[in-house]
């Protein structure tokens, strides 16, 4: 094909004539390719943002594990950033072989190291290396200068301090030497998650015989049977939290929140609702019941009419989310690593259906009783907190998870269930107030 | 200016709806020709037209300029149209070699024909004919690279074409073909 003009010379007449009366023939397909073309893209366009969900979650976590094992067990550089002394356990611990340093705060985390000789006007080759800091006894000793002096009153002067690994695992520490100060900290976080429905038609005949229809099965008025065809495609989550937590037990912590959740998918149904001067469509429903609670959940509903045209909706759902989750404390530096698990509770708000090819919404429901989802659902989430520590009181943030629900988000009674997961993260800022 | 290759491939990277619509609506009835030679009906060339545009967008930032647009975005349509096509391609057996030179026709009978009409004849030949077809004649492949390309023997790309030449030459003389649509 890349050569078709040397090809041209050598093939025959026929083939030659052929090919100009009709390379450049033009045909008008029909405009329905178009609107389909727009809406598998605006399928894809979700597809491909859960895919980038679940692919950023799975980096992190790979980034998260690989900078945690390097940490705990490969050693980091103790010099980095600043050092703050605790002048007791220096005092303590002068004659002793260790020393224990805490950054940041004195009883906040662990630093160790390791006091051997004592130098007289001398100086450490690793420390003149170091553009880094002591505090003590808040006056800062510049460990670049050639000689220093720890402004201990007590003893101790011209000391030189070699480090052993900053990162001694936590995991393995002795008890004794973790200081058990609660921590508290306020947080609040953006992101969001790919929205996996699991979607299931699972009794198409309850959902549809309280409204005279055959089960399984549309009849539109002009008296044509079609087979319910029903589907929730893949969507996306988006999430804003503002969360309040605690250490508890050493390295253990709560952690509770308030997220407000807005879940976009597209939904595929051959069940039409409309009405006259206002249409609506809803995908499953019991239609008797659209039209006895017109005015609490459906707006200027007038009349109800149904059709079965195949059409592909915008449904957007949100949710006010209550998390609450446990976590363990692996690493507690610099940079901070906490595994989480926990509950979430779903409290339904409402949704709104739009058609792809209009913004304009077609319904919005609100919760109520004749609502297809259930005003409270439970789910499990499971993540990994990487933080790390921007000021001296706050932290940046990033957390990937997976979110498995525990039950159908719809209601029992509507025929069809959706039990969504998906992976996803979170970023934000943590303030830690002590 | 808006409506230029270049404007339009820049916005179709940043998938811009309006780009999108316009490259559609600039080589779709093009595309739709193409497509429509590969198969027998209206539906199935509009099924690979609307594949084809999805490929042509979700893939455009793979597209680099080394060949022109049309020309990037008919190969897609025509490796969909082959794609789907491709399991009617050994239903057809073998037919003789015809001595192609004693099937003569003069171009003049051609402006005879408008091209929906040309189309519909091409349309009109069985499957596996009508596809080796439109490679060797209208794309420009060699029998030995439709050969390869099909996973069929040169020889069975041969026949195929000259059962194909000889259907259509004989539509061609008997000027009672269907009209398109």
């Amino acid at each position: 094909m890349s050569n078709m003009d040397s090809h041209s010379r050598d093939r025959e007449p026929f083939a030659n004539y052929w090919r100009k009366a009709v390379e450049e023939a033009e045909i008008a397909p029909s405009d329905s390719v178009w609107s389909l073309i727009t809406k598998s893209l605006d399928i894809l366009k979700y597809r491909h943002r859960a895919q980038i969900y679940s692919l950023v979650a799975a980096i992190a976590v790979l980034i998260t594990i690989i900078v945690s094992i390097q940490s705990q067990w490969l050693g980091s550089d103790p010099y980095s950033g600043n050092f703050y002394l605790s002048q007791n356990e220096v005092q303590n611990s002068l004659n002793d072989t260790s020393l224990l340093i805490g950054p940041r705060t004195a009883s906040d985390r662990l630093y160790f190291l390791e006091s051997k000789e004592k130098y007289a006007n001398s100086e450490h080759p690793k420390l003149v290396k170091k553009s880094s800091s002591l505090v003590m006894d808040k006056k800062i000793l510049r460990l670049d200068k050639k000689e220093y002096h720890f402004l201990d009153k007590n003893s101790v002067d011209k000391k030189i301090i070699t480090p052993i690994l900053a990162s001694y695992p936590l995991l393995f520490l002795k008890k004794s030497l973790i200081i058990e100060r609660d921590h508290l900290w306020a947080g609040i976080n953006f992101g969001g998650s790919s929205f996996n429905p699991n979607y299931e038609l699972i009794n198409a005949g309850d959902m549809l015989s309280a409204g005279g229809l055959n089960q399984g099965f549309l009849t539109d008025q002009e008296g044509r049977v079609t087979s319910l065809n029903e589907n929730m495609l893949v969507g996306i989550n988006r999430k804003i939290e503002v969360n309040l937590g605690m250490t508890i037990k050493d390295r253990f912590v709560l952690e509770g929140g308030l997220q407000y959740v807005q879940t976009e998918l597209v939904q595929e149904s051959n069940f039409m609702v409309e009405t006259i001067s206002y249409p609506t469509s809803r995908p499953v429903q019991n239609p008797s019941l659209i039209a006895e609670n017109t005015s609490k959940g459906v707006k200027k509903m007038q009349e109800i009419a149904y059709t079965n045209t195949e059409t592909e909706l915008q449904n957007r759902i949100d949710f006010a989310s209550v998390p609450l989750r446990a976590g363990f404390i692996f690493l507690d530096q610099r940079l901070s690593l906490r595994v989480n698990a926990g509950l979430v509770t779903n409290f339904y708000l409402g949704n709104i259906h739009r058609s792809l090819d209009d913004p304009t919404f077609l319904a919005e429901f609100t919760t109520s009783g004749n609502s297809l989802y259930r005003n409270i659902s439970f789910s499990g989430q499971t993540g990994m907190s990487l933080g790390y520590r921007l000021l001296q009181n706050i932290d940046v943030t990033f957390e990937p998870n997976y979110t498995q629900s525990f039950q159908s988000i719809t209601r029992s009674y509507v025929g069809f269930s959706s039990i969504p997961n998906g992976f996803g993260v979170m970023a934000g800022v943590r303030y830690n107030f002590n | 200016m808006f409506d230029s290759d270049k404007f339009l491939i820049k916005g179709c990277k940043k998938s811009k709806p309006k780009a999108q619509e316009a490259l559609y609506a600039k080589y779709s009835k093009v595309m739709f020709a193409v497509a429509l030679r590969y198969v027998k009906g209206i539906q199935e060339a509009e099924d690979i037209l609307q594949e084809s545009f999805i490929k042509v967008f979700e893939n455009i930032e793979k597209f680099r300029g080394d060949s022109s647009l049309p020309y990037w975005i008919k190969r897609i349509v025509v490796n969909t149209a082959l794609n789907h096509q491709r399991s009617k391609l050994f239903l057809y057996p073998m037919v003789d070699i015809v001595n192609l030179d004693n099937l003569v026709v003069n171009e003049d009978v051609f402006s005879e024909f408008s091209h929906q009409e040309l189309i519909k004849m091409i349309m009109s030949l069985p499957d596996g004919c009508r596809i080796i077809f439109n490679m060797y004649a209208i794309e420009g492949y060699k029998h030995q690279e439709i050969a390869v390309k099909l996973k069929i023997s040169e020889g069975t790309s041969k026949s195929q074409y000259s059962r194909a030449k000889k259907l259509l030459i004989k539509m061609l003389e008997s000027k009672d073909h269907v009209k398109y649509g």
